[in-house]
């Protein structure tokens, strides 16, 4: 057999084996870690997993609120977290949160589900950042909720601080959906002087972007998914939370809680 | 004069000296020399100026030169051009041949009572050809009676042909070399795939001493930095390749191709995520190079140096994710890169 004869075939059976072999190699992904602090996707079937660490847990008023386990509706998998207010406060109400010290500047990401059209007659707080030396729970920053003449439900930011109180209104309107999962994400840097910022994307949308403020009030943070009105009808206002986490960068709509499982 | 019964043995050496000429020529040849085929009537190469000459009816000179012409490779026939002249005698139930070639004459004559003119002129351009170009076995003359005088002088052998660009094997070159080289290596961005550098060492061994020798090599790279979304990360590689090798010479320089295929060990991790993993895989691929050393110090067991280009080539690299961006991008599809190193031979 001549020798050219000899180097085709040898390079057509090397190029079988090679892509066979390439084949071969397309296995799973190399999942690198994790930039995730913390995360629950209330799969578990229980709440647990907001006091781990003994870094969190839930917060029940003296009027029968509730915080329950739901077996549907789901942002994924089968299980959500439920709130609902009873006490008709516009301070407290029933709250799920984590807290950290010395915390360094981090997203804050949560899954909202609201079951039907609310009539918010008075502020209505889905999510707040404050800090536990002070005495006075009306204190740092609120996401609330407020419903339009139209019926479309606005989300805006509001400091208990005297100096920023309500945050210019985002335009366009940062619209949430009713009966619809949709996402809040919040970037929280904590600064006890003036340069502190909060940036709160609903849905991947940047809708506010709060710089040069304080942010807490000391060293530590406790973040506060919850369902707290005063005065919405029809009353008790629910709602729905799940795939909550705190990460080092932004979890966005499509990012993933945990690797391939 | 008597005609003498020619053997069986001679017709059949000459058919195997022909074909045996005209194969190492690499020529394609269906037939004898004594049965022209239209193959080599067809071979574009140009005749030499007429070297055969004599009054004789039969063979005719143009004859005996058409068959010679035939017989010899196109790329040997400007041998005929070199002082050779071939005289031909007709004496009617015989013949003689007589071949001077630069200066040295050989003739031989052959009986013939019937007078086949065309076998006269084969018998003749193959005793032309044998003279002329003596084969490399079989150099005794081919004789039939009656016996021919001795050659007034002996012929010298044909001036040496150039050496072939592929060397044969060298009995004294070593049988295996082990080669350590320096390299660096390089992986563009392509796709997914982010930009990667490092260096590293590879020791490869080729077992064989003719053009063709099979290899085997370990190599070890430093840490490949990369980023992708966001994330930073290294790779360290350790390939191994197992293939064949085609060696040749230009010049004095050893040309070498490598070819095989290719199994990467390689460890992944990221540096920059606030909970990291390692992870160790398999990757598979094909390797190619070109290796450059000086031909007189490969064809010893002495150190020689060398240099290299080469590819690694890996058609489903291994994809990478992290938590929560999903899915970063994959490792590279193609490493090209440099090595520079000695070789020792075994």
């Amino acid at each position: 057999m001549s020798g050219p004869r000899s180097a085709r075939l040898l390079l057509a059976r090397l190029s079988g084996v090679l892509l066979a072999l390439a084949s071969a190699g397309c296995g799973p992904k190399l999942d690198l870690g994790s930039d995730v602090l913390w995360a629950t996707d209330h799969e578990s079937g229980t709440p647990d997993d907001w006091s781990a660490d003994g870094r969190g847990g839930l917060e029940l008023d003296a009027a029968g609120s509730t915080i329950t386990i739901a077996d549907g509706p789901s942002h994924s998998g089968r299980y959500s977290l439920k709130f609902s207010d009873l006490s008709m406060s516009d301070t407290v109400g029933p709250a799920a949160y984590r807290e950290l010290i010395d915390p360094e500047d981090l997203y804050y990401s949560a899954w909202y589900y609201v079951p039907r059209a609310y009539q918010t007659n008075s502020e209505w707080t889905i999510q707040k950042f404050r800090w536990r030396s002070g005495a006075d729970p009306a204190q740092g920053h609120d996401l609330n909720l407020r419903t339009l003449p139209g019926g479309q439900v606005m989300l805006y930011v509001f400091s208990h601080d005297p100096a920023y109180l309500q945050a210019p209104l985002a335009n366009p309107p940062a619209f949430v959906p009713i009966g619809t999962w949709f996402q809040i994400e919040t970037f929280y840097r904590a600064r006890t002087d003036e340069t502190g910022r909060i940036e709160v994307w609903v849905d991947d949308r940047l809708v506010y972007d709060l710089k040069d403020r304080r942010t807490t009030g000391s060293n530590d943070l406790l973040w506060s998914p919850c369902d707290i009105g005063e005065d919405v009808e029809p009353a008790p206002p629910e709602l729905y939370v799940d795939d909550a986490a705190i990460s080092r960068v932004r979890v966005t709509r499509a990012g993933k809680l945990w690797p391939d499982r | 004069m008597a005609q003498k019964p020619r053997p069986p043995a001679v017709l059949a050496r000459i058919r195997w000296l022909i074909s045996s000429r005209v194969r190492a020529a690499g020529v394609a040849f269906a037939a004898t020399g004594l049965c022209p085929t239209p193959s080599l009537a067809e071979i574009p190469a140009p005749a030499p100026p007429a070297f055969v000459f004599g009054a004789s009816d039969c063979p005719e000179p143009e004859a005996v030169e058409r068959a010679v012409v035939r017989l010899v490779p196109p790329e040997r026939r400007a041998l005929l051009e070199r002082g050779v002249r071939v005289d031909l005698e007709d004496a009617a139930e015989s013949y003689r041949v007589t071949v001077e070639k630069e200066g040295a004459v050989v003739s031989k004559e052959y009986a013939d009572p019937a007078r086949d003119c065309l076998g006269r002129a084969n018998f003749a351009a193959v005793f032309v050809v044998l003279t002329v170009m003596p084969p490399e076995l079989g150099q005794e003359p081919v004789t039939t009676a009656p016996a021919p005088p001795p050659p007034a002088a002996p012929i010298p052998p044909p001036n040496p042909e150039p050496p072939p660009a592929a060397s044969p094997p060298d009995p004294a070159a070593p049988l295996a070399r082990l080669e350590l080289a320096a390299l660096f290596a390089a992986a563009p961005a392509i796709l997914q795939a982010p930009a990667l550098h490092a260096f590293g060492a590879e020791l490869r061994g080729v077992l064989g001493r003719g053009a063709l020798s099979g290899t085997l090599s370990v190599a070890v790279t430093t840490r490949a930095h990369f980023e992708l979304s966001g994330v930073r990360g290294d790779v360290t590689l350790l390939p191994a390749s197992a293939g064949l090798r085609l060696r040749s010479e230009v010049a004095g320089i050893a040309f070498a191709t490598d070819v095989g295929l290719l199994v990467v060990s390689e460890r992944v991790r990221a540096v920059s995520l606030l909970v990291s993993q390692t992870h160790q895989s398999l990757d598979f691929g094909l390797r190619t190079g070109v290796v450059l050393a000086p031909a007189a110090h490969t064809a010893h067991t002495t150190l020689a140096p060398f240099v290299s280009l080469f590819a690694w080539v890996s058609p489903g690299p291994r994809a990478l994710s992290a938590v929560p961006r999903g899915t970063l991008g994959n490792l590279p599809y193609l490493w090209l890169g440099g090595a520079v190193g000695v070789s020792l031979g075994l």
